[in-house]
């Protein structure tokens, strides 16, 4: 069934000394429902203004969004995002962290509101660390707090916009791994933004390679390794083919932003 | 923390009892005579003695009821007001000069003025303490509101939070450790705004007080007036220290 629909989407910013510059241009791609769609691109193709775009906190220039057939008129609870930076409240604990989005839905009392809070602190590994602030937490924590904020509102598409890119190495791999457990457990159609082309693939049912500015989709790839995937699946020969083949992707797109001409790609 | 606490006061306290032993024997050492600075151990007995003739808190209830309403008026007035300045940039553009003016005239050049509208009495200094004490908490009430970071604002606005909401839980919540800060200022100019308009502009108070036994040069009372306004100074400045602590306490820590 298909979930999200960006139709021929283009977006422009002014720019401070007149004319405007066109950061998505055309953007076309349809998710499926329950679909974990990884999205990579050079820098500033726009990436993260598409997951703004699906989730209604900016309006495309031209083009729509559809989510289930509706137009995308502004945020709805039945998106949520999550954040590079986290954006965690850092006067509220981790409970009342993950309740915001709650709060805001004021559909629910407070006892109800606290057992889904920690029915999700719980999937995301959180328990015995409730009533900590944001600055009691490492990195990895704050992001799993991020997440369980964003499905705790139960929506049915969870943006995350290089939720992973503020933290080390091993954790952002662990985070993955979790992130895949999480996805499975909760059922939720995934947009994922990244930088890393092994995040992207270790995570998606399918890879949006972005061209560079004004970003379009350059590629559609699917993937098709078998779930659930372990880390070492990064050295097998389907998945170090498919990272090759992106590598080339990003690297002509690179060039030709350096080199200011199109090559064929 | 505790130690800390431990400390502040075990050093501070050593100086204002260095600091007193030296003022009680600087007149019998011939240093100077009593009549100029009279001496610690006299303050305390006239301490007793204006209590007694009932020339101590009759004037200081007037006082903290002046003072309590006009800052509790500089609360309402300036917390709402700093928080449209913070918020808004047109209102900030618009209101900032004309404020900053307000701000650095001497107030006290307005007395007479503020007398003739307000009246002598408690009038006068309520808008006197009022407007001692607004203008810290609304200035440090906007630059709490102006520092917020705007990914907590998108954060409220992707969970369809409406501008009120935004509001109540980004920008009130995220602006009190500036505007406590505000408070403490605020307490301290009031208390002192509250003083000299009494010297100024009524014989009743604590500073009328100080008005009348200055004026006939008896020293040690002045004194004794004067020690009474340091120390409820002290302790008002040091109880919003104390709250301020612990609204920051753990919540705050590493964050601002």
């Amino acid at each position: 069934m298909r979930h999200i629909e960006l139709q021929q989407v283009i977006v422009s910013f002014p720019q401070p000394g007149g004319g405007e510059l066109r950061a998505v241009d055309g953007f076309e791609l349809k998710v499926e429902k329950g679909e974990f769609v990884t999205i990579v691109g050079p820098s500033g193709c726009g990436k993260s203004t598409l997951l703004s775009i699906v989730d209604g906190l900016v309006q495309p220039s031209s083009g729509q969004v559809l989510i289930n057939g509706a137009l995308v008129k502004g945020p709805s609870p039945d998106r949520a995002l999550v954040f590079q930076e986290f954006a965690l409240l850092p006067w509220r604990t981790v409970v009342d962290n993950v309740m915001l989005g709650l709060e805001l839905q004021r559909k629910y009392t407070k006892p109800q509101m606290k057992d889904k809070v920690s029915h999700y602190i719980q999937m995301v590994s959180l328990e015995g660390f409730e009533k900590h602030y944001p600055h009691q937490l490492s990195g990895g924590m704050r992001q799993r707090v991020g997440i369980a904020r964003a499905l705790a509102v139960n929506p049915e598409i969870l943006l995350m916009d290089e939720p992973f890119a503020a933290l080390d190495a091993q954790t952002r791999e662990i985070m993955s791994v979790e992130l895949q457990r999480i996805w499975e457990q909760a059922k939720k159609t995934v947009l994922f933004v990244t930088h890393s082309i092994d995040e992207a693939v270790y995570l998606a049912d399918r890879i949006v390679v972005m061209s560079g500015r004004p970003g379009r989709v350059k590629e559609i790839i699917p993937v098709n390794l078998p779930r659930p995937r372990s880390l070492s699946i990064k050295d097998e020969p389907g998945f170090v083919r498919l990272r090759r083949h992106i590598w080339d992707l990003l690297e002509q797109e690179v060039q030709r932003q350096v080199g200011g001409k199109e090559t064929k790609s | 923390m505790k130690e800390k606490t431990w400390q502040r006061t075990w050093i501070g306290g050593t100086a204002v009892i260095a600091f007193l032993v030296l003022w009680e024997i600087a007149m019998p050492l011939g240093l100077v005579k009593v009549a100029d600075i009279s001496r610690p151990s006299l303050v305390v007995k006239s301490f007793f003695e204006l209590a007694a003739a009932g020339e101590i808190f009759p004037h200081l209830v007037i006082s903290l009821k002046e003072f309590i309403a006009g800052f509790f008026l500089s609360l309402i007035v300036g917390i709402p007001l700093g928080v449209v300045l913070g918020r808004y940039r047109f209102s900030g553009l618009l209101l900032d000069p004309l404020l900053m003016a307000l701000y650095t005239m001497p107030r006290m050049a307005m007395m007479p003025l503020l007398v003739v509208w307000f009246g002598v009495g408690m009038g006068a200094t309520i808008s006197v303490v009022f407007l001692g004490a607004v203008f810290p908490i609304f200035i440090n009430t906007s630059v709490g509101i102006r520092e917020i970071d705007p990914i907590w604002v998108r954060a409220v606005r992707s969970f369809g939070g409406t501008e009120w909401d935004i509001f109540k839980k980004v920008f009130l919540p995220g602006a009190v450790p500036p505007m406590m800060s505000g408070i403490r200022l605020g307490v301290g100019r009031g208390i002192l705004g509250m003083v000299v308009s009494e010297m100024y502009a009524s014989t009743a108070g604590i500073g009328g007080q100080i008005a009348n036994y200055g004026n006939s040069f008896r020293t040690t009372e002045l004194i004794t007036l004067i020690a009474i306004v340091s120390l409820l100074g002290f302790f008002m400045v040091d109880l919003m220290r104390r709250v301020e602590e612990r609204v920051r306490r753990g919540r705050m820590e590493g964050w601002q």
